[in-house]
């Protein structure tokens, strides 16, 4: 190592730091101890080598060329090793010629026995003096910051940061993650010990953040991470929420919120008010916009195949608001008359209501508006264009592709084989279940619109596909399914005996008629049902419905069977059909079956029945009803089409387009999927309609369809303290007149369908029904808006998060959330703030005021089962509650506290002028909140139980309202916020500040400043104070412009390095690559961070890193081993 | 829950064997329909709770000592319902955990008969043992008989969640609520879930243990609850035993039958009135039984 | 103590989390046992496996490592190269017929200075219950395992 100053001529500098270190170090013995160690020429020891005089000592040994190198023992280098480098330098040597011993931190204070500290002392320095010898002059580098801040988090102290450093005149970024600034201030009402009202104060605060120029204001964003963008500035990404209300066009009129059918608790009240789903926080909100809480789809209509916005019309139905909710039904269902009576509602089977009683009665909502509006038109297509659809099948699948087209303009021509269209709506439903004049009005409804429809025509026999081919532009097929399944049992072809959609057909189009006194149905599906209550008022005395499996696993809907059982059908379980008994001419004159038993589950999930051999038995009747389901059965026609068909006689389809084999030609419903339900054949039409339109207008027709038809969605919702209230039964009529036709069902009067339709919990909370668009002036509603992410590059980095308050759930002792009248602090702020939820009036839930409040400190704090630390603030926002209960009522107040911390300017006057005006303080923790009363005069009340620790009793003080002075805690993602920051926390999950005392704003990255109560609990002023703090070290920091870094940065030993290339992929920065001319790794300087992680992984040693090099540790190593 | 049958040793401890016959009665047979098997464990003695351990603290952890090392052989969860012995034993682990010199000494105690305990053994009340490794679900599923009508009020007593919280609450505890729930119960919510019912004061300083009982009862009836359901064979004592005492001192108008949670969740799962001892009970069960599951209830 | 022998222990501490915190411990005036020498780097990635062999071969008893907990390097992933470098190192140690027991390795951010004391005190525990280290005698003992392996056909 070539000398660089000549040959070392160490000083060595105890200090005593007064009694600090040598109370516990033997200071003289120690410097007699380094005056032998090599190179010291001077070893001295002072009071306080930090003070002027101690510093001088080093800088007078310096010039009068004592001393060329220098070691300090004394406290931390965290602590003064910039102290004593600018000593160092300022005596004329290059400052790097230095070394800290630190012999108080990490010796004297946590040492116990004097000679150990002494000696440990010795270790520290021998080290020091052996580093420093080999230690080389090194110069700073500078490296620019970038003149912009951002200041995450925008309550009183964000707000007072970002107004200081704007003031300055520099940029600043304010990131609040709430839709206004303000945080916790803005919901007091008086702030302690002044009593100025919060608001006053703060809102033109806020308002001068608004209009600040050098402000950019983001609320209702977070920052969603933080990188390196050079040495010493930051690249920070910041989410903006979407609010899906325009902020530059909303101008804060609030008629949206008037229109707004959906009402939540408000988060600002503390759930004490309710706010709208568009809502603002509260009126001088900072900016003054709207924003729309949406969760997204809610889960009933995520269910729905065609994604009806249920949540909508249930909440517009809560409100009255009937015209409303059809315009909403009618945005995605042309056929809601008949979806409202007999959709198998897979919406209600998804409703989260169900987790807590029972679903909503989805369907019977929706009928329920239809029937108010009979004569409602379906909307009228935007456009018109040139192109015709043919439509083969007048059925739910065939309706809803040509009303699809229709809207987009296209005029669609339905193909109809019946007389009658509808399909299986009109063929295979009963009329009881879904009157005929509602289909006919649907459908009279669909032609208004221009939609044609000619019946009596069947495909591949009136008109051939190569008609329709040659005159439309597209064909859709959806001829359903409607061939019978055979039961293949002997018997079968007797007469009477019935296929259930042959049967149902047959009274549909012809008018009921008498098939038997005893009638045996066959099957548990909803078309069993659908044939025996039609049997019954077909004048059959006995119907009896025969499934070979049990209730638990009937297909059919449990209501359907419930009211068939009602009007006297009898089941038989667990009986399959062996052969049917009877002759050509006496027809059919029994059924014999075998007992069946569950037996392992089947393809289907369902438990698979199992013949018991021997078990046979019959039953006798007159008449029997096979209706085990149905099949297309198109492969002939398919065959005659030169259309492609499945194994199971379906048509073949893409499943995405449902295009067929041949080009414009689809095909959906019953009759590609088999048997299926209604909702899900318009599911079909609607997908078709859109593949049709993508191909007439030559698009991609698969692109983007993930989310067309039913998906699941779940949501946290909590559902805790919702009050049972079961579904509504929707009314019918009486059973006598269960013999006819006529409809079963009467639909909802008003009064049950609001009930009913009150019941929804508002899954997504913005309901979507788009009324505020309505009345939105600016138009500044957007529901389309998404997420955007900002980029920013900035210098200096201000965190003031805040904190939250404890929840006194988890102390049970409380009483909170059990009884009323337990408030937390906050909730209470509320309640006295004149624009609160009260109007500022002190009330109890019953709406009268309280006789005696008691005022419980400590909540959450002191305790070690939940907090260990005092969280600053209650004992006097308590006294400050006390002041207000006793200015604006009579009651008597109780404070329960610990102990009382008035410190602080005007605190302990505050203290005396509380107790003044009649406040009881009672000095204990208290036991228990009861509502136990053990005398009349408890009767009614909440009653505090508490040990008086000054009268040394116990008391059990009645009162009416109780306030729970619950402490603050970081808040809930603290651990990740800091992460993102790269800063530390104290255990309680406080921001760490670098040094208590000395640094109380700075952390331990350079550049990013904490303020506030992320740092801990505090008050407004300390708060305010840091603020102004953090915003003094950021300033600095970028006003100089520029930081000069640690020379610690790593570099080569050209003529070491073998060019292995171990140490590039290490570096986390990349400022490590690879020369090919020179064979050998090089270091970018400017990228250099100094960890040295490279310099460890190096074979050859050719890595080296500043103040840090192989040679300098081992010394150190050495050293402190050479004398232990 | 798995249909694997869970194993456990049991310490019944002296009152299911006296004072509280039909906790054991109705505690086995549930049991054993929920496919929880307990193996008693064998030469087991009294846990030292109450009287001993306000003479000799020692002598008590001593006792408990011997039932866990006893009981650490056998290699499963212990298994205690009287909330007496399940704080003695639980007291007892903590103590020989964190106290060196209780662990010296009971460790001769031990030693010196030959025994060792390496605090191995988890002691868990039946309540928490029902609730965790058979689960409300499966409970609701196996509900032959919904108590409908029963207004229950939980009374957990002093012990099971207190000082050692280790499934519950210690002031305001609700698994019981919830397990009552789950069988169709009205559940009384009252906040003396946990409030002292004198103990074995009861028996010596009479009219405090009266006055305390008193005001469970006259609680329990004021939240509307007919019947009150326990976890403790002592509060089941006093609150059933001195019933008609308090009545008369208090001029109570009504009486409130006082059983054990393991009784009504036997009755919920379709056994007998007879099989869950309901007999024994001082304030007679039977005129609620009648009006609620009506003539003879079914079997299991 | 009955002997004089006192455990030697180097601690390499990185100057972000661990070395802080001993300052903190130092602050909040834990005391601790005085056998650990902290010897400061910038990262616990800086620390040379020859650093640990050097304090070894220059008469340390004990080796302490300290770094940021996983996730909070200040250089974002250092911690994570030091502990496999020291995974590694603990099978070197033990060939070389040093007790692995006498390295550790912990992580202890910037506000656990009750880690560090604790840390330093089972430390000094744990190399007092060892007793010293003698290098010799190490050098034979992993000769002897040499053999043994050698005997069975095994080469390391």
């Amino acid at each position: 190592m070539p000398e660089t100053n000549g040959a070392p001529k160490i000083g060595v500098y105890v200090c005593h730091c007064g009694v600090n270190i040598a109370a516990k170090v033997n200071v003289s013995e120690v410097v007699e101890f380094a005056q032998k160690l090599p190179f010291v020429t001077v070893a001295r020891e002072y009071k306080f080598m930090c003070s002027d005089p101690g510093q001088e000592l080093i800088q007078q040994d310096l010039r009068e060329g004592k001393v060329n190198r220098v070691v300090v023992a004394s406290c931390s280098p965290l602590m003064h090793e910039a102290t004593f480098r600018r000593a160092t330098a300022e005596g004329g040597q290059n400052p790097f010629f230095f070394q800290m011993a630190n012999i108080r931190e990490h010796v004297s204070w946590v040492t116990e026995d004097e000679r150990d500290a002494t000696e440990k002392a010795k270790a520290l320095i021998a080290a020091a003096v052996r580093r420093v010898a080999v230690h080389q002059p090194l110069e700073r580098k500078r490296v620019p910051v970038h003149p912009h801040v951002l200041v995450v988090g925008a309550g009183i102290a964000g707000i007072e940061a970002a107004l200081k450093i704007a003031d300055a005149g520099k940029k600043v970024y304010l990131v609040e993650r709430e839709p206004t600034i303000g945080g916790h201030m803005a919901k007091f009402d008086k702030t302690f010990p002044t009593l100025d009202c919060a608001a006053c104060i703060l809102t033109p605060k806020m308002t001068q953040v608004r209009a600040h120029p050098n402000i950019e204001l983001l609320t209702y964003s977070e920052v969603e991470s933080v990188e390196p963008y050079d040495l010493r500035n930051f690249k920070v990404r910041i989410r903006r929420k979407a609010r899906y209300v325009n902020e530059d066009t909303c101008t804060g009129c609030g008629l949206c919120a008037d229109v707004c059918p959906v009402t939540v608790p408000s988060e600002f009240d503390e759930g004490l008010g309710t706010r709208k789903a568009i809502y603002r926080p509260f009126p001088q909100a900072v900016p003054n916009v709207f924003t729309i809480s949406r969760r997204g789809t809610p889960p009933c209509q995520a269910a729905c195949s065609i994604h009806q916005n249920a949540q909508g019309y249930i909440t517009l139905i809560a409100q009255g608001k009937f015209k409303e909710a059809l315009e909403v039904i009618l945005r995605d269902n042309p056929l809601p008359s008949i979806c409202g009576r007999i959709c198998t509602h897979p919406c209600t089977l998804n409703c989260t209501r169900a987790t807590v009683d029972e679903p909503l009665n989805i369907p019977g909502l929706k009928r329920f508006v239809t029937d108010l509006f009979p004569d409602y038109k379906l909307p009228q297509p935007k456009a018109n264009r040139s192109e015709r659809i043919a439509i083969v099948g007048s059925g739910p699948a065939g309706l809803m592709c040509a009303y699809e087209l229709r809207q987009r303009g296209y005029w669609p021509t339905i193909y109809e084989a019946q007389p009658v269209p509808g399909g299986m709506l009109a063929l295979g439903i009963p009329a009881f279940r879904l009157p005929r004049d509602v289909i006919t009005k649907e459908i009279n409804r669909l032609k208004e619109i221009g939609i044609e429809i000619k019946t009596n025509t069947p495909l591949g026999k009136a008109i051939t596909l190569e008609q329709l081919r040659k005159h439309y532009a597209a064909v859709f097929i959806g001829i359903g399914a409607h061939v019978e399944r055979k039961l293949k049992i002997p018997g079968e072809d007797l007469p009477n005996v019935w296929g259930g959609i042959e049967f149902l057909r047959r009274v549909n189009l012809e008018g009921p008629f008498k098939l038997g006194e005893k009638v045996l149905v066959i099957g548990g599906g909803n078309s069993a049902i659908d044939a025996a209550r039609t049997a019954l008022r077909c004048g059959a005395k006995e119907v009896t419905i025969v499934y070979r499996r049990t209730r638990a696993e009937m297909p059919a809907d449990p209501k359907e069977i419930a009211a068939a059982e009602e009007e006297g059908v009898t089941m038989i379980f667990l009986a399959a059909p062996k052969t049917i008994l009877g002759s050509k001419e006496t027809g059919v004159t029994g059924l014999e079956c075998l007992r069946m038993k569950l037996g392992a589950p089947d393809a289907s999930g369902r438990p698979a029945p199992e013949p018991i051999p021997g078990s046979e038995f019959v039953l006798s009747c007159d008449a029997i009803i096979a209706t085990i389901g149905q099949v297309p059965d198109i492969a002939s026609l398919g065959e005659q089409l030169g259309i492609e068909t499945t194994k199971w006689g379906t048509f073949k389809v893409d499943g995405v387009t449902l295009e067929t084999n041949v080009p414009g030609v689809f095909a959906g419903g019953d009759c590609v999927t088999g048997p299926d339900v209604v909702v899900n054949a318009m599911y079909a039409g609607k997908k078709a309609a859109i593949s049709i339109d993508r191909y007439l207008n030559k698009l991609d027709m698969r692109a983007g369809r993930e989310l067309e038809g039913p998906y699941r969605t779940e949501y946290a919702i909590d559902t805790s303290g919702t009050p049972v209230q079961k579904q509504i039964p929707m009314p019918a009529i009486e059973l006598g007149r269960r013999r006819t036709f006529d409809e079963v069902h009467t639909g909802y009067t008003q009064e049950l369908a609001i009930a009913e339709a009150k019941r929804c919990l508002d899954c997504a909370i913005c309901c979507d029904c788009r009324l505020c668009s309505t009345v939105c002036e600016p138009k500044a509603i957007n529901y389309e808006m998404k997420d955007k992410i900002e980029e920013i590059v900035v210098g200096a980095i201000i965190l003031a998060t805040g904190f939250k308050t404890f929840d006194p759930r988890r102390a049970p002792y409380t009483g909170y959330g059990r009884y009323d009248n337990v408030l937390t602090a906050l909730e209470f702020e509320r309640m006295v703030n004149s624009a609160g939820p009260t109007g500022g009036k002190i009330l109890l839930k019953n709406g009268k005021e309280p006789k005696s409040i008691g005022i419980i400190h400590c909540v959450g704090s002191r305790d070690k089962r939940f907090n260990p630390y005092c969280s600053r603030v209650c004992c006097m926002y308590s006294l400050k509650f006390a002041h207000l209960v006793k200015e604006r009522t009579k009651a008597e107040v109780y404070n329960f506290y610990i102990d009382l911390r008035a410190f602080g300017k005007g605190y302990e006057e505050f203290y005396n002028r509380v107790l003044s005006e009649g406040a009881r303080l009672i000095r204990g923790n208290i036991g228990e909140v009861t509502d136990v009363a053990l005398s009349p005069e408890e009767e009614g009340k909440l009653i505090i139980r508490v040990e008086d620790t000054l009268a040394g009793v116990v008391r059990r003080i009645p009162v009416d309202m109780v306030i729970l002075a619950t402490g603050l805690e970081p808040q809930a993602d603290a651990e990740e916020v800091r992460r993102k920051f790269s800063i530390s926390c104290s255990k309680e999950g406080w921001f760490l500040e670098r040094h208590p005392k000395l640094a109380p704003v700075s952390t331990f990255t350079d550049g990013v400043f904490i303020a506030g109560t992320c740092q801990g609990p505090k008050d407004i002023p300390d708060a305010v104070a840091q603020a102004g703090a953090a915003a003094a070290e950021a300033l600095a920091l970028i006003d100089r412009g520029f930081v000069e870094l640690e020379p610690n940065t790593a570099f080569i030993q050209e003529e070491l390095c073998s060019g292995c290339k171990t140490c590039i992929p290490l570096c986390p920065f990349n400022a490590i690559s690879f020369t090919s001319e020179k064979g050998i790794a090089v270091i970018n300087e400017a990228l250099c961070k100094g960890c040295g992680t490279c310099v460890a992984a190096c074979p050859s040693g050719a890595a080296q890193q500043h103040l840090f090099t192989d040679e300098q540790i081992y010394e150190e190593i050495e050293g402190v081993l050479s004398y232990v | 829950m798995n249909s694997t049958v869970k194993e456990y040793t049991y310490y019944p401890g002296c009152s299911v064997r006296t004072t509280a016959k039909h906790y054991e009665e109705s505690l086995l047979r549930v049991f054993d329909a929920l496919g929880l098997k307990l193996y008693e464990l064998e030469d087991w003695n009294c846990c030292g709770a109450t009287l001993c351990s306000s003479v000799s603290r020692l002598t008590s952890y001593a006792l408990s000592a011997r039932n866990l090392s006893r009981a650490e052989r056998q290699g499963r969860d212990l298994v205690a319902p009287c909330s007496a012995c399940y704080l003695a034993l639980n007291k007892t682990k903590d103590y020989l955990a964190h106290d060196e010199e209780v662990r010296q000494k009971v460790g001769r105690a031990l030693a010196a008969v030959g025994l060792k305990y390496t605090g191995g053994v988890r002691v868990r009340h039946p309540l928490e043992v029902i609730i965790t490794d058979v689960g409300l679900e499966e409970i609701k599923k196996r509900v032959k008989r919904p108590l409908e009508g029963f207004k229950v009020a939980s009374y957990y007593g002093c012990q099971t969640t207190r000082p050692y919280k280790e499934f519950d609450d210690p002031f305001y505890p609700e698994t019981l609520d919830k397990l009552m729930a789950a069988l169709g119960a009205e559940v009384v919510d009252w906040s003396l879930k946990t409030r002292c019912c004198g103990g074995s004061v009861t028996g010596l300083v009479e009219e405090v243990g009266l006055r305390l009982n008193y005001i469970l009862l006259n609680e329990a009836h004021k939240r509307g609850a007919n019947v009150i359901a326990t976890t403790c064979p002592l509060c089941q004592f006093n609150l059933d035993c001195y019933q008609s005492k308090i009545i008369k001192r208090y001029d109570l108008g009504f009486s409130v039958p006082v059983v054990f949670f393991t009784q009504l969740l036997g009755l919920a799962l379709g056994m007998s009135e007879k099989e869950l001892g309901f007999a024994r009970v001082m304030v007679p069960m039977q005129p609620l039984l009648r009006s609620l599951i009506g003539g003879e209830p079914i079997r299991a | 103590m009955s002997n004089d022998w006192e455990p030697k222990i180097v601690a390499f501490f990185c100057t972000w989390c661990t070395y802080t915190a001993a300052d903190l411990a130092g602050i909040s005036r834990m005391t601790y046992a005085p056998n650990g020498r902290i010897v400061r780097v910038m990262c616990s990635g800086r620390i040379d496996p020859q650093f640990v062999l050097k304090a070894f071969a220059d008469g340390a008893d004990g080796v302490l490592i300290g770094g940021c907990h996983p996730g909070d390097c200040h250089y974002q992933a250092g911690n994570y190269k030091a502990l496999r470098r020291y995974t590694l190192l603990k099978r070197v140690l033990t060939e070389m017929g040093i007790e692995p027991e006498r390295l550790r390795l912990e992580w202890i951010s910037a506000s656990e200075g009750d880690r560090v004391q604790k840390v330093m005190n089972e430390m000094a525990e744990q190399v007092r219950r060892l007793g010293p280290l003698h290098l010799e005698k190490a050098s034979r003992r992993a000769q002897v395992k040499e053999k043994e392996r050698e005997a069975v056909g095994v080469r390391s």
